[in-house]
This record gives structure tokens, C-alpha cells and sequence, in this order.
């Protein structure tokens, strides 16, 4: 690739590298994976790769079996549900901590991002401890709920499955909404009230709108994650199946890759219509906002309001963390099946240290390389479709966007089958697929945290630099970067803490050398040491309470910072 | 001269992931000769046990472990061919071993005289030999169904009065789960197992079925018998049904992968998998049924001859596989 030759003598051939690098990387990695994967949606049911084999037959599967139609009935019902129900919880929420003044904010902005953060399997079996029909807290609620002829209903079913996902996924909503808020211009809503408007036409026609690109962003997020996601109804959905649960069937009890292209290919179209919607809602508004000073967010003072505000992000932070309060009790005893936990023992954390050092190791190392070549290629990506405006930026914004949507298990077997001893790029068993593949999977985050950044970013301060006579990479690297520097190191933060918990494709990937915390985790679920598990993932989770912890006092890389616009 | 080094910068990160890859993939290959792969369905304790052993008879050949389920593994197998990464794939159901037949090497272990015809591949290079044999049987909670109530039997499962009580993993999932479907329908045919589908949830996670018996959020899960095992052990209230009709004669075998760069040392491997030193590893270790009668039953489990068991018409329930599942994903709406 290094003796490709700039178009254009004597120019600088800098940007041409800056581009051209992170799109043959995209080109290699993602869009021949992709294409591959959408040409076997319309190829005959079975593993054979064959342009002879043309047929719509996976789809007409889809549309005429009882119960593709049903998950893809379910599918819509879980994606829209849990979608307005994390704006219902995570704007109020957003508003509270941005606006009012409660006690706690930065543990409440740190704790906050735990829920994501959880490996579904395990946090469905921690619902389960706790709601489930022998649960824990069930039968305390039942106990105390009993006398007014009430009763919880068991955690089984698309309920409990809409409930679980909201208390993992409506944190994405919250600190998108916390930061939309807490950062939108002060001197706009300062004067809208100086000229004596009401709060609520404020809020109507001021604030809201400045946050609606946030919003936009988070809902989006929420909802493919949401689709996508196979863990949770996998252990808590009974026979409530949604797509993933099928594409899951399709690739591990039939080795059917055409078949499972055909569901992906399904799923990736309703994401790409929210997506598009989605777009054209967030850039049907103008923006004013220019200056990039900063001006103190007026909050509330009002006792009641303070009141009301702290219980509510007390209730909901709480009952989001359950799972994770469930783990570490979990992670001091060898086993729960009855109400209460037993054998309280420490060797959880003492055989951690000469089990897992090798382990930790690798979790921190590809998570860190992975994370920071993601931030590199998501930053310039988003940069070249929001500002450059590329002919076919909608089509290079689906493609980023895609592994997003489609299950781990799908992109790992694309790039397997794309890369796998094929004598061109030797990647198997290496860090190197694992990191690649990485990439591929996260590179969304920081892409969609900066695109978001820099549709609130008037490109005006970029146009002066340019009349100013700078050369568009000086732009981008002293004008643009350091602008959009928050979102990038939010999108980082995000990617590097859903990474150190990634299973789906590590352990397609994975070898004696590269094995990661999670895989361990994953095998002692497996064998029932449900103690050791949560031992390991409280690590986990400690290290990304930290992370987040630190960021959110030194205020600059705030996670929510990802969307400041003043 | 800042621009050229950013460019530059970038180059080089790219450049180095490629060349690490490359070096990587390079050392492997050169030292080939006396390293071994192994994937392991079985649970990691067992597995590293058995390395153990083997590590003692051969030290001089390097020993890689990757430990999985069984459909992770499969995938793996799948998706990494024509060049797998992998020697060996043991303690998998031996329907993938069918299924995939081409992807496995015939070869004929030391102790090939030791295992009965019927729990290994037929024929005299098999491509596969058995590793233990987890039969299907009922896992039920003792405090939902005390002694003399519940079920006995297949029949019993399409019995009205144990609707939403009874779990088991839905078909398209595993070998396994398929398993238990095609032992009703070729006891009884489809009329009957769509009655059981009615009384049924099916999962889509197969550590669900005996995790949720075993907490009491079901009464009846069907499963392999070592999971049955496995929660008694821990002590949780759950027991052992074997149905009356009896349950099909299947095993989990291991093979040596087709195309495997280690074909010598999985060999040998093989050759070890099959001797009574490794049996009694597998018996004792996590307490398993294993397919020479050397050894005794698994603690807490009933011995092989106090089981009915019928044969398992392999060939027809793969023939059947695609179509069975499709009607039986009807059925179950």
C-alpha cells in the first residue's frame, strides 16, 4: 500500500495517506465481509458459496414461516419498546443531573455506565436470581405486596425482556441526554427568558431542539442494540424468539450461512431505515450554535425539585445496578439456587491472580490497541462523510454502521471466512484478527460520537480557517480535532468498556495465547461456577467504574462530553 | 515536516499490525512438527487433566488448549476450513461428526480393539471414537415433583397436566436437543410431539434447561444425564429420570480435524484418548459415563445396565434434520 503513488505531483500527499489508509483498511476488513455476507443472503439455504446458486428462498422463509414472523414481530416489539421507554427513563433522568442541583453527580455519571457495560449472559442470569420464579427480590415484593392481593409477575417472557433490556440500554439515553443538557447554550435560553418567555416554551422550542441530535443519536443506539441483542432473550425470552435468536440458530445448529445472511440482511434493513430516519430528522434543523466557550448551566435550587430529583436517580440508578449489586454478593459465595446465597468463601478473588494474570493481560492489551486504532479510523471516517461529503457517504455510513447492527457471531464468521488461511493476509489464531475484528465491530461508537459532535459543530470556525488560507488538514487537525476531542475520547471510552467484556467474537477468534477475561468468565458460567464468574466480572466492572470515574473529574473527557455544544 | 510524521505515524501502526500477523502466523508454521491443537467441548478441568496425562508420555510435544462449547467450536470448524487452526475436536456430540463427515481424517487408533463397534464410527479406519456417553434423560426438581409424582416416561411429557412445566432447548439449537426431539418422534411420531410441544417451553440456551430445574423455575428439564449429576453434586434438589420407554444409545465422540497441520501428534493423541488411563481420567475427573465397560457408572448416576436403552437411528435423524426442525418450529406457536 506504501508504493501507491500520489495522484497529483508535488502536492502534499499527507491527506492522501490520511484517507486512503483507514479506507483500504475498510475496504479489506469491512466492505468485502459485507458484500460476501449480502451475497449469500440470496443464495440457497446450506454453507455453499456459489453465484449459481441464486434464490430468494431465505427470505421467502422469512416472510411466510410462523415463526420468523413472529420474531420479527417480536423483534419490532422489543426494539420500540425498549427504545421509548430509555428516552421515557433517560431524558428525565439527564435533565435531573444536568440541571438540578443533587448530591453525587459524578458517581451517579460513573455508575451509570455499568449497565452497558454488563456481559448480557450474565446479567440475565442475575434477573433471573432476582425475578425470576424462585427469585429473590420476587419473593420479597411478593412478601410485601402480598396483603394488598398484588403479585410480580417472573421475569420469563417479552415483559421481562423488554424490562431487562431498558435497565441495560437506557444509560446510552441518560448520559447522551446528560451531556446534551448540561451543555447546550446557556446564553440562548438566558435570553429567551430575558425576554420573558415561560420555561416550558423555553424547553419547547429552545432546549429541545438543541438536544434533539443527541437524542437522535442515543434512541438509535438504544434500538439497534436492542434488536440485536441475543443474550438476553436467549435466557430470559422462554420460546419469545427474536431475529438474533434465529440467526443464532441458523449459523451454530445448522452451519446455514446463507440462511442466517438472509435474517441479518432482514434486521440490517429495519436498522437502516431507523437510521435514515433518523438523519433526516437531526439535519432538517439549523444550528446556531458557533462559540466554543463555555457558560455556566443554570440549575435548579428549589428544594422540591431537589428532592424529587435525587429519589427518582436514586430508584432508577439502583434498580438499574441490580445485577451488578446481585454479582458481587455473588462473587463471595460458591453458589445461589435457593433464596440466599451460600458458602461464603474469598477463594473467588484469591485464585485470581495465578488463573487469570495471562488473561488480564490480553483483555487489557487488545481492548487498549483496539480501542485506539478505532479512534484513529472512527474520527477520520466520520470526519470525511459528515464534512468532506463523499458521493456515496449514506453508503459508507450504512457500511460502519452495519457490524453495529448485525450479530457478533455474523461479522467474526464474515471475517473468518474472508481471511482464514487464504495465503493473502495471515491473521488466524493471532492478536491481530482479534484487534482487526474489533475495530470493525466498534469503530460505530467513536464514529457515531463524533459525527454527532460535528453536526453541532458549525463548520463556519472551519471555513474561517480555510479563508484564513490554512490547508484543509491544518483545519482538521487544529480547528476540527480539538473540537471534536471530547467526542472522540467519549466514543473511546465507551469502545474500550464494551470491549474488555466482549465474548461473542473472541471466542470464534480466540487461541491459547490470546484468551481474554471474558472467554474465562464465559467457561466457568458453563461449567456452573457461577461464584469465580462473578468474581472475574467484578474486576471488570471495577476497572470500567474507574476509567469512567477518573474521566468524569478531570471534566474535559467527560463520557457525556461526546455531545457538548457550547 | 508535522504532517509527513502523522502520515507517517499512521503508516507504520498499520503497517506493523499486517507484519505482526504475518511473523506470527510464520513461527507457527515452523515449528509445527511437534505441537498439537486441541478443542475441547469438555469442561476445562477435564481437559487440562487429560493434557496432563498425555504430556507425560509424549513432553516433547507442545500442548494448546482451546476450550469452548460445542456450538462455538463447530463454528470454528466451520468457518476456519480449508486450513483449520485445530487438530483435534473431542467431546462433541457424535451427530456433528456425521453431519460433517469430510471434515474429520479416518484413522485407526492402539487401542481400536478395545471400543465396542457401537460407540465409534463404523468401519476400520473410523474417523471417530467415543469420549463419553451423555445420555438424555429428565432432570427434575425434587420439591416441585417428590418421589411417585411427575414424570416417568415420554409419554408423559404430552401429558395436559404438566403444561409450563417442563423446559428443554429448542431443536435448531444443538445436536443434542434434536436428539431428544427425534427419540419422541420415532417412538411415537408427529402427532405426539406436537402435543409435547404444547406442554413445553423451548429455550434457546441449552444451560438454561437443567440451571432453571435445578432453581425450581421449572419442575421437568430434559438434558444430558452429567448435568443431572453436576447439580446433585452441588447439593441442589434435583433427580435423575431415565424414561420407561428407554432413551437413545448416543455418545460424544473426538476426532482428528481433516487438513490439520499436526497430523502426527493427533495421532497420537488419538491413540491416548482411546487407552483406560484416559477413560478413568474422563470417569473421575467431572464424574462421567464413559464408553468402554471397564469402568463404573458416574457417582450419583444409575450403572449403564439399569438403563433402557434403545438404538438411535443416527442416519434418519440427520436425513430428517431440516425438515423435522422447520415443522417443528410450527408446532410450538
Amino acid at each position: 500500500m506504501s508504493n501507491k503513488k500520489p495522484r497529483m505531483k508535488g502536492k502534499d500527499i499527507t491527506p492522501f495517506l490520511v484517507f486512503f489508509l483507514p479506507m483500504l483498511f475498510l475496504c479489506i476488513f469491512l466492505f468485502w465481509p459485507l458484500l460476501n455476507t449480502l451475497l449469500r443472503a440470496f443464495m440457497k439455504m446450506g454453507s455453499k458459496f456459489s453465484l449459481d446458486n441464486l434464490s430468494l428462498q431465505g427470505f421467502k422463509r422469512i416472510f411466510t414461516m410462523p415463526i420468523y414472523l413472529s420474531s420479527l414481530k417480536n423483534s419490532f416489539i422489543v426494539g420500540i419498546s425498549v427504545t421509548v421507554l430509555s428516552l421515557l427513563i433517560g431524558v428525565p433522568m439527564g435533565y435531573c443531573v444536568a440541571r438540578v442541583r443533587i448530591p453525587g453527580k459524578k458517581m451517579i455519571l460513573s455508575l451509570g455506565i455499568l449497565p452497558v457495560i454488563m456481559p448480557s449472559f450474565i446479567g440475565a442470569f442475575s434477573w433471573i436470581i432476582l425475578l425470576g420464579r424462585q427469585g429473590t427480590l420476587r419473593a420479597a415484593l411478593n412478601w410485601m405486596l402480598g396483603p394488598l392481593g398484588l403479585q410480580i409477575p417472573s421475569i420469563y417472557g417479552l415483559g421481562g425482556i423488554i424490562f431487562c433490556m431498558t435497565m441495560t440500554y437506557y444509560p446510552f439515553v441518560f448520559l447522551l441526554a446528560e451531556g446534551a443538557f448540561g451543555a447546550a447554550n446557556a446564553l440562548l435560553e438566558d435570553s429567551a427568558m430575558l425576554m420573558g418567555a415561560s420555561r416550558a416554551h423555553i424547553m419547547r422550542t429552545i432546549t429541545l431542539p438543541l438536544i434533539l441530535p443527541s437524542l437522535g443519536a442515543a434512541s438509535l443506539l438504544v434500538f439497534i442494540r436492542a434488536i440485536g441483542n441475543f443474550g438476553i432473550p436467549a435466557i430470559l425470552g422462554g420460546e419469545t424468539y427474536v431475529l438474533p435468536t434465529l440467526i443464532y440458530f441458523r449459523i451454530n445448529g445448522f452451519w446455514d450461512l446463507n440462511g442466517a445472511a438472509s435474517i441479518a440482511v432482514v434486521n440490517v434493513i429495519i436498522t437502516g431505515t431507523v437510521l435514515y430516519l433518523q438523519k433526516r430528522l437531526v439535519s432538517k434543523r439549523q444550528y446556531e450554535v458557533v462559540s466554543s466557550a463555555r457558560s455556566q448551566i443554570r440549575q435548579h435550587e428549589n428544594k422540591g425539585a431537589r428532592i424529587f430529583a435525587s429519589i427518582f436517580c436514586f430508584i432508577v440508578l439502583v434498580t438499574s445496578l441490580l445485577p451488578q449489586i446481585t454479582i458481587v454478593i455473588m462473587s463471595f459465595f460458591t453458589k445461589w439456587t435457593g433464596l440466599f446465597p451460600e458458602g461464603f468463601t474469598l477463594n473467588n478473588y484469591l485464585r485470581i491472580p495465578k488463573n487469570s494474570g495471562h488473561e488480564f493481560f490480553n483483555s487489557m492489551f487488545l481492548s487498549l490497541v483496539a480501542t485506539f486504532l478505532t479512534a484513529i479510523l472512527g474520527s477520520l471516517v466520520a470526519y470525511i462523510t459528515e464534512r468532506r461529503k463523499p458521493k456515496g457517504a449514506a453508503v459508507l455510513d450504512m457500511a460502519i454502521m452495519a457490524p453495529f447492527v448485525l450479530p457478533g457471531t455474523v461479522v467474526s464468521v464474515a471475517l473468518i471466512s474472508a481471511f482464514h488461511n487464504n495465503g493473502i493476509i495471515a491473521l488466524g489464531g493471532t492478536y491481530t484478527i482479534i484487534i482487526i475484528s474489533y475495530m470493525i465491530r466498534r469503530t460505530p461508537y467513536v464514529y457515531r460520537s463524533v459525527v454527532a459532535s460535528l453536526t453541532q459543530l458549525n463548520p463556519s470556525l472551519e471555513e474561517a480557517s480555510t479563508i484564513a488560507g490554512a490547508h484543509w488538514i491544518y483545519t482538521f487537525r487544529r480547528v476540527s480535532v480539538p473540537l471534536i476531542l471530547p467526542g472522540i475520547i467519549s466514543g473511546s471510552i465507551l469502545t474500550f468498556s464494551t470491549l474488555l467484556q466482549e465474548l461473542s467474537t473472541t471466542i470464534l477468534l480466540y487461541g491459547a495465547k490470546t484468551r481474554t477475561v471474558p472467554i474465562q468468565i464465559y467457561s466457568a458460567v458453563n461449567e456452573g461456577l457461577l461464584g469465580q464468574a462473578s468474581a472475574l466480572s467484578v474486576i471488570l466492572l471495577l476497572i470500567v467504574f474507574i476509567i469512567t470515574y477518573i474521566s468524569n473529574h478531570s471534566g474535559k473527557a467527560s463520557l457525556s462530553a461526546g455531545l457538548k455544544m457550547g | 515536516m508535522k504532517k509527513l510524521s502523522i502520515a507517517l505515524l499512521i503508516a507504520m501502526v498499520s503497517m506493523s499490525l499486517f507484519a505482526q500477523g504475518a511473523a506470527e502466523a510464520k513461527s507457527e508454521e515452523l515449528a509445527a512438527t511437534n505441537e498439537i491443537v486441541i478443542w475441547s467441548a469438555a469442561s476445562e478441568e477435564e481437559t487440562a487433566a487429560l493434557v496432563a496425562k498425555f504430556n507425560e508420555l509424549h513432553p516433547e510435544i507442545k500442548t494448546t488448549i482451546i476450550t469452548a462449547g460445542s456450538n462455538e467450536l463447530k463454528t470454528r470448524l466451520m468457518a476456519e476450513q480449508p486450513k483449520p487452526s485445530g487438530d483435534i475436536l473431542m467431546g462433541i456430540a457424535k451427530e456433528t461428526y456425521d453431519e460433517f463427515y469430510d471434515y474429520f481424517t479416518p484413522y485407526r487408533t492402539a487401542n481400536h480393539d478395545s471400543i465396542a463397534e457401537t460407540v465409534r464410527d463404523k468401519g476400520d479406519t473410523p474417523r471417530y471414537y467415543g469420549y463419553s456417553m451423555p445420555l438424555q434423560c429428565f432432570i427434575v426438581n425434587t420439591k416441585i415433583f417428590p418421589e411417585g409424582t411427575g414424570p416417568t416416561s415420554w409419554k408423559d411429557l404430552a401429558d395436559p397436566k404438566y403444561k409450563g412445566e417442563i423446559i428443554m432447548a429448542n431443536p435448531a439449537l444443538s445436536g443434542s436437543a434434536y436428539a431428544q426431539l427425534y427419540m419422541m418422534y420415532s417412538l411415537f411420531g408427529e402427532e405426539f410431539c406436537k402435543q409435547v410441544a404444547k406442554n413445553t417451553v423451548y429455550v434457546a440456551s441449552s444451560k438454561t434447561v437443567p440451571e432453571s430445574v435445578a432453581r425450581g423455575e421449572y419442575g421437568i428439564g430434559v438434558t444430558g444425564e452429567a448435568n443431572v449429576a453436576t447439580y446433585i453434586e452441588a447439593g441442589d434438589p434435583v433427580t435423575y429420570r431415565y424414561p420407561t420407554e428407554g432413551t437413545g444409545a448416543r455418545f460424544d465422540a473426538s476426532a482428528i480435524i481433516a487438513n490439520c497441520k499436526n497430523f502426527k501428534s493427533a495421532q497420537l493423541y488419538m491413540d491416548f484418548l482411546t487407552s483406560y488411563d484416559a477413560y478413568k481420567i474422563i470417569n473421575e475427573v467431572k464424574n462421567r459415563r464413559v464408553v468402554i465397560n471397564e469402568l463404573p457408572g458416574p457417582k450419583h448416576l444409575p450403572a449403564l445396565g439399569e438403563i433402557n436403552l434403545f438404538d438411535y437411528n443416527a442416519v434418519e435423524a440427520a436425513e430428517l434434520r431440516n425438515d423435522l426442525s422447520d415443522k417443528f418450529s410450527n408446532w410450538i406457536l
